[in-house]
């Protein structure tokens, strides 16, 4: 099988114009849309608290609808409030087993995974030196990117990881759409579309996230392209950088 | 009951915070402000338990309006509530004793509030 990787990120400067860009624009955005959100959530809860008997099942029933949709706007922000803060906080190194974040952010996103029927398959994964927390983020969107391109599902997605010369190689494979090299090249790029369009998009910046918090720990990511279905994303974290 | 002051520029969230927060027997708002000055006074006339504090308001930034709470009301607990992230209290986010992103539902608000006031915590 053919397969061509599109490098992003690799040798490339930690903050590109449109990064900067992208972060105040989500900045003011995320302000601006928290404030909304914050008071049409509020308004729906003192709904729920103070009428739910005259409201009915009907009535709650609408409720429950207006939470989905704030539920989707709340992650639309706190995406760009994410997106914003990366390189603010300080980079923690801490020597451990890759297996913990990735198995911690499969565990937090364990609803959504299930209500599509995707099953996650953890392989064997290196240990390493990274910040524990921002790592647990990179599997965190690696793994929204594969459930916005899985859709409604099943699907399935598998992650593994090996020592290579050039650093830990973790690789992140779902069924999804196959994406071809012209898409793959922008996947990583700020206001790129995403590959999908479901409940877990956001704010769509998850490949950009993964992409900045490789490169936080002086390492790349790109895509394997020219499969005929499914999508790998590769993270190289070189040895370096532990 | 945690006795606390509601800061934030927006005037609808200030009144759905109000309404959301006299829901709880165990909260009183004492007050509101609408700007940095207007919370560093308040905070001062009324010593509250806790503020309640968004850091994007008009005024003093964030950095200066919790450094100056401290001054002006040593034992208040500082909850911030904002639609910025926690970067912006760089060198002071160890003053905070919470930061709840502008997106936190309103159960969560009211329980962070009554555990920020209470019981007495030495804030020094």
């Amino acid at each position: 099988m053919s397969r061509r990787a599109v490098a992003a990120g690799g040798g490339r400067p930690a903050r590109t114009g449109e990064d900067v860009l992208l972060d105040a624009f989500a900045a003011r955005a995320a302000h601006a849309l928290g404030t909304g959100l914050s008071i049409t959530g509020g308004y729906a809860t003192l709904l729920r608290e103070r009428f739910a008997e005259p409201l009915g099942p009907d009535g709650e029933g609408a409720l429950d609808g207006l939470e989905g949709g704030l539920d989707r706007l709340r992650l639309f922000v706190d995406d760009l409030l994410e997106l914003t803060g990366l390189d603010a906080a300080p980079l923690l190194r801490a020597p451990l087993a890759a297996a913990e974040p990735a198995r911690a952010a499969a565990g937090a996103l364990a609803g959504p995974l299930t209500d599509a029927s995707i099953t996650v398959e953890l392989g064997t994964l290196p240990d390493l030196v990274a910040d524990p927390a921002l790592l647990e983020r990179l599997f965190h969107h690696l793994l929204r990117g594969a459930l916005a391109a899985i859709g409604d599902g099943p699907g399935r997605v598998e992650i593994a990881g090996v020592r290579r010369p050039a650093g830990v190689r973790i690789e992140v494979t779902d069924s999804g759409p196959a994406i071809d090299a012209a898409d793959a090249a922008e996947l990583f790029q700020p206001f790129a579309t995403p590959r999908g369009t479901g409940p877990a998009t956001g704010a769509g910046v998850s490949m950009p996230i993964a992409r900045r918090i490789a490169e936080r720990h002086g390492g790349s990511v790109w895509a394997h392209t020219g499969r005929r279905e499914g999508c790998t994303i590769v993270v190289l974290l070189p040895e370096s950088s532990a | 009951m945690t006795r606390l002051i509601v800061c934030d520029d927006a005037p609808d969230m200030r009144a759905l915070l109000r309404d959301a927060l006299q829901d709880d027997d165990d909260l009183e708002v004492l007050g509101e402000a609408a700007d940095g000055d207007a919370a560093l006074a308040l905070a001062e006339a009324l010593q509250p338990d806790v503020v309640l504090l968004d850091i994007g308001m008009p005024g003093p930034g964030a950095t200066a309006v919790v450094t100056e709470l401290r001054r002006v009301a040593p034992a208040a607990a500082i909850v911030v509530l904002s639609g910025f992230g926690p970067e912006r209290l760089d060198g002071v986010a160890d003053e905070v004793a919470a930061y709840l992103p502008k997106t936190t539902d309103i159960p969560t608000i009211r329980r962070t509030l009554r555990e920020a006031g209470g019981p007495a915590v030495a804030r020094d």
